[in-house]
């Protein structure tokens, strides 16, 4: 390669280029076969190159959160040390371990019982399914009714399930399509709620870290019962099409509003609000129950709202860099894609950029965006 | 960031976590500037500041340290963020071909930073002279400098809206940085 031809000026362009971090490949190699031919010029390069490292833009410490962002931090150290990688096939050989854990007490009660010469009773250990994050579940309950798990939810029933009445005790999410059997009612218990049902489509999210509840009614009657402030319980009858929400805590104001074009209705304690809950009439139902289908229909939801809904889909982690992105809204239908996919389309209507590392997926306002709005916005400098 | 994060590092290696935390939170801000200067992104000078926690602490019992704990931090934050610099780089240059390894691992082994030049980053006396220095520049010469290096925008950037070429923009730099060069010769 030619390489002594290089003018004083080429090399002074190629190591600014190289410094504003421009150059390409080609013009790398020149610019380190240059400095690597004499002593004097890596010396030459190395003055270039501290001058800039010693000029540059300050970053400010506010913006940089320190204290939040140790303590997020904080979670990856510990991650790391517990398990590494959660794997499907690690979290499948626990399954198998506590089964065979089961099973291994199974047969020691019965044979404890057996050799006491007492009647074999059935243990009336309650079951419990638990579908773990990045994944969804579709199974048949005992009597025939059909329930759709999502992501990070477990459902508990007793083994005499359908003997006088069904009851499931759900924290998470599921969608229920209940066998009609009006001799044995069935019922949804949550933390906050319960919802009673004949045969009935309907949906419960109860996620612990969320700030509220739903039921969401597909087709049929359901009866919700909630406690009321003073302890009582209130029940209120929800008809097709409409959706129950209910506030854990007592203050309405910080939950985000899912849709304010919906009419808000308080049936029946109209005069007496004293139930924590507002009720949806004419809720497009499957923006609420999609997600068990190939087809999840996403519809002006703030990526505040939307960014725990994914975690659980994908069993990621989002962190927010910008506060500002929580309030932008999207809409789409979700097939196969992939979370990049996601993310792509949504970086088409916002100014969204993100970063995945493992399994944390990190939010930040786009730099591109952001420097041409640098223009009008104040500096500080 | 003072030197007192020294006497944390034998606590760092016996495994205490608080004393990791201490040192994070009085060397994140420092850190971040410093490597900002090679990045040029917040976000990734933040990143390969958080790496290089990382991997301090998850190979604390294998690590020895020559020199003080704060060069260290120094150096490890350097190389972090010229890998992700790197990285980066190779990820937008999927169209061109990506640079040889041989070319980062000189760029990376002379890229070195000494205690001299960390201490020089932080102390206000040459950031005084710094700002002295570029005051006197011939008006269209600071403009560009600051745009580029204050503002973080690019070259091409640059050219756009001063209406001028890209080698322009890159000789105004080039210019700038020479005066820069002549406070550093007076200080060695």
């Amino acid at each position: 390669m030619k390489m002594n031809d290089l003018t004083k000026d080429d090399i002074n362009l190629l190591i600014v280029s190289y410094l504003t971090n421009s150059i390409d490949c080609f013009d790398l190699e020149r610019l380190t076969f240059w400095i690597q031919s004499h002593e004097d010029n890596l010396r030459y390069f190395n003055l270039m190159k501290d001058a800039w490292l010693l000029t540059p833009s300050r970053i400010s410490v506010s913006s940089l959160n320190i204290e939040q962002t140790w303590n997020v931090f904080k979670e990856k150290l510990e991650s790391d040390k517990k398990t590494g990688n959660r794997s499907i096939g690690k979290n499948l050989r626990y399954i198998l371990i506590a089964a065979s854990w089961l099973l291994f007490f199974m047969i020691g009660a019965w044979l404890s019982n057996y050799f006491r010469g007492k009647k074999v009773i059935a243990p009336s250990n309650p079951v419990t399914i638990t579908v773990p994050m990045g994944s969804r579940s579709n199974m048949a309950l005992p009597d025939g009714s059909d329930v759709w798990i999502n992501a990070g939810t477990s459902i508990t029933y007793n083994q005499d399930y359908g003997k006088k009445d069904r009851i499931i005790h759900l924290e998470g999410e599921a969608y229920f399509d209940v066998a009609k059997d009006e001799e044995h009612p069935f019922i949804v218990k949550t933390s906050g709620i319960n919802v009673q049902a004949l045969g009935t489509k309907f949906n419960v999210k109860a996620y612990p870290d969320e700030k509220t509840i739903s039921a969401t009614l597909e087709e049929g009657k359901i009866n919700v019962s909630i406690g009321d402030k003073t302890g009582k319980i209130k029940t209120v009858l929800l008809t097709s099409k409409e959706k129950l929400i209910f506030f854990k805590a007592t203050e309405k104001s910080e939950v985000y509003t899912e849709s304010e074009e919906e009419t808000i209705l308080y049936k029946g304690v109209k005069s007496n609000p004293v139930i924590n809950a507002k009720i949806l009439t004419d809720v497009q139902t499957e923006l609420y129950t999609s997600w068990k289908d190939t087809r999840w229909i996403i519809e002006g939801q703030p990526l505040g709202i939307l960014a725990p809904v994914l975690e659980r889909r994908y069993n990621l982690k989002f962190v927010f860099y910008n506060e500002e992105l929580k309030k932008y809204k999207f809409s789409g239908t979700i097939e196969k894609e992939t979370v990049e996919q996601i993310l792509n389309a949504m970086r088409l209507t916002a100014p969204l950029d993100y970063r995945i590392s493992k399994d944390t997926v990190k939010l930040l306002f786009d730099k591109n965006i952001k420097d041409k709005y640098g223009k009008i916005m104040t500096r500080t400098n | 960031m003072n030197h007192e994060i020294e006497k944390y590092w034998q606590k760092i290696r016996d495994g205490d976590e608080k004393a990791l935390g201490l040192v994070f939170k009085m060397s994140y801000a420092p850190l971040c500037q410093y490597s900002l200067h090679f990045t040029h992104d917040t976000f990734l000078s933040q990143e390969a500041v958080q790496d290089t926690f990382l991997k301090i602490w998850q190979n604390r019992n294998e690590l020895t340290i020559r020199g003080s704990f704060r060069a260290y931090l120094f150096q490890s934050v350097h190389n972090h963020a010229l890998n992700a610099l790197r990285q980066q780089k190779t990820n937008r240059q999927s169209v061109n071909q990506p640079c040889s390894e041989e070319i980062w691992q000189f760029i990376t082994s002379h890229y070195k930073v000494d205690d001299d030049l960390v201490e020089m980053i932080f102390s206000n006396e040459t950031e005084q002279l710094i700002q002295k220095t570029i005051k006197e520049l011939p008006e269209k010469c600071l403009r560009i400098f600051q745009m580029s290096r204050y503002e973080s925008r690019s070259n091409s950037d640059i050219a756009r809206e001063l209406d001028v070429s890209e080698n322009t923009v890159k000789t105004h730099i080039y210019r700038a940085l020479r005066k820069i060069t002549e406070i550093l010769k007076k200080e060695n």
